[in-house]
């Protein structure tokens, strides 16, 4: 944890401007592991444009660079080739305009959940944080829960205060790491409705890792495939359905069949 | 963290078991056998010297002046290890500079620098401090280190994404995920402290717990003597009980069954 008392850093202006929509940029990237000798290729190539307030999905087999996509995103982690632009900048370090949600709640445990939210405000001092980190509990279901410790939380609650907490900088770009993926069946189909819900109502640009091809379908307008590692792109499918999606309709299943045709493929 | 205090009269009763016949043979070995031959005062005695140790104002006196040490020295040694403990955890690089020196420095009993203390410091208060703080700086230091690595490597992550700065770092992160370990140090060092100190009046000393016994034992008050290690041990208790008082207050988030 050498590096970790720094925070992330800002954004460079780079010369070329990306074309108009264009929210997430990612050009040629490629991540590597370890050193020379004991290297892992995390990602390989992956060229790929998300466009403003669209809601993209990543699926791929487990261990084919999703996370990794992710993280380098965020900037928590740093390119070995190629780039990453959001809303026309270069991607340096974190930064307020990209949210990150992990596939656990990482809440502060010794702090409440209102504190745990009101971390995720850029001006946490400001005179109406309280105002603000009501409005973001309220948004998430959770307004009653404002002096709880995350303890105290089942998994689904602890996980839309972490949605909260990300939302409190209004970010252009939402980044959800199988957010879902630990919750019951149920939680998970409530929490798939909220999160549609917020997307409509905030505009935000999802770029959203998941391996249930329902959830995809459901939630999506392009469900992006990558390949095994090292994970390249292997194509992007949208989905041209109206929302809300029905699960059992005819071209729901078209849509799956397709994706598992393509996920199939891979293994052979 | 410990449990509760159970004071249920079942848990009550087995631990009073053994004091109660410590008393007991106590009481015995001197009323009935008549043993003693000036080493064991009787029960008698002993009250009676208590009462005189009251009254005259000389216990509380010694008390005091040992508490006052204590309390000086430990807040020193609390403010030199805690910061130091965290520059260590957060900078590695600084640790290889002083933690294999440090690790050679913690092996050797604070007693140990009695004499060289006398010579340096005099048999003022420096060298009293100076023996306290050396007893609870290490237990202190290496907890805070201990807290601080061992802080989960996903909030720095969080810390990072939410732009933490470095005394949100500290204040947010670094200070109550370390607070578990640190409380185990501050409770080590304090108890270690403690024994040190009693140690270094017995030796350079004309005040203090430790004094007292030592004076007592070379007019061969033996009553005295008992007294004052059972006031040491009495306090020691009373500190290590604080402490787990105020780390259950400063704990709060981690109890499992209570309400909020
Ligand atoms: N910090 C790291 N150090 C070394 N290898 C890593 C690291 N992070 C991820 N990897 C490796 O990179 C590959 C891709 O990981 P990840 O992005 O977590 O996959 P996914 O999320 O698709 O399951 C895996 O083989 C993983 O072991
Ligand atoms: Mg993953």
């Amino acid at each position: 944890m050498s590096s970790t008392f720094c925070t992330g850093k800002s954004q460079k202006k780079t010369s070329d401007a990306s074309p108009q929509g264009a929210d997430v940029k990612v050009l040629n990237l490629s991540k590597w592991f370890g050193g020379p000798n004991n290297r892992l290729k995390a990602l390989e190539n992956v060229t790929m444009e998300v466009p403003k307030g669209a809601f993209f999905s990543v699926i791929g087999q487990s261990g084919c660079g999703k996370t990794t996509l992710l993280r380098l995103i965020a900037g928590l982690e740093t390119p070995s080739r190629g780039r990453i632009e959001v809303d026309g900048r270069q991607v340096e370090g974190t930064g307020w305009e990209r949210g990150l949600i992990f596939q656990e709640p990482r809440l502060f445990p010794w702090a409440t959940v209102e504190h745990n939210v009101r971390l995720g405000l850029p001006d946490r001092d400001s005179s109406v944080w309280p105002d603000l980190v009501a409005e973001l509990l309220e948004l998430v279901g959770l307004e009653g829960f404002a002096a709880a410790f995350p303890r105290k939380l089942s998994g689904g609650m602890a996980q839309r205060v972490a949605l909260a907490r990300a939302l409190a900088s209004t970010p252009r770009v939402l980044l959800l790491d199988e957010p879902l993926g630990a919750l019951d069946a149920v939680t998970r189909a409530r929490m798939q409705k909220e999160l549609l819900g917020i997307w409509h109502k905030r505009k935000i640009t999802m770029l959203a890792v998941t391996h249930d091809l329902d959830e995809a379908i459901l939630l999506s307008t392009h469900i992006v495939v990558l390949s095994e590692r090292p994970g390249t792109v292997k194509s992007v499918i949208p989905i041209q359905m109206e929302y809300p999606r029905d699960r059992t309709s005819m071209e729901f299943n078209r849509f799956k069949q397709e994706l598992v045709k393509l996920l199939l493929e891979e293994v052979s | 963290m410990d449990k509760k205090v159970d004071w249920g009269w079942r848990v009550m009763a087995r631990k009073a078991t053994l004091p109660i016949m410590v008393l007991g043979i106590w009481w015995w070995l001197t009323n009935v056998r008549g043993f003693g031959g000036g080493i064991l005062p009787t029960p008698h005695e002993f009250t009676a010297g208590l009462g005189r140790l009251i009254t005259t104002g000389q216990l509380w006196r010694h008390i005091s002046i040992s508490l006052l040490r204590i309390g000086q020295g430990f807040g020193l040694a609390a403010g030199l290890a805690i910061p130091l403990g965290i520059l260590v955890a957060a900078f590695p690089i600084f640790g290889q500079f002083v933690l294999p020196s440090l690790e050679f420095l913690r092996q050797i009993p604070p007693i140990a620098w009695i004499p060289v203390f006398i010579l340096a410091l005099g048999i003022g208060e420096a060298t009293k401090l100076a023996v306290i703080v050396y007893a609870a700086f290490f237990p202190v230091f290496m907890n805070t280190i201990l807290g601080v690595t061992q802080i989960d490597q996903h909030y720095w992550e969080v810390a990072r994404l939410l732009q933490f700065s470095k005394q949100e770092t500290l204040r947010e992160l670094i200070v109550p995920g370390a607070m578990a370990s640190l409380a185990t140090g501050i409770r080590l060092g304090l108890s270690n402290s403690w024994r040190a100190l009693v140690a270094a009046e017995m030796l350079a000393a004309v005040s203090g717990l430790g004094y007292m016994i030592m004076s007592a034992r070379s007019l061969v008050r033996m009553d005295e003597v008992f007294i004052g290690i059972l006031v040491i041990g009495l306090l020691g208790t009373a500190f290590d009980w604080g402490c787990r008082v105020l780390e259950q207050h400063f704990l709060y988030w981690q109890k499992p069954e209570e309400d909020i």
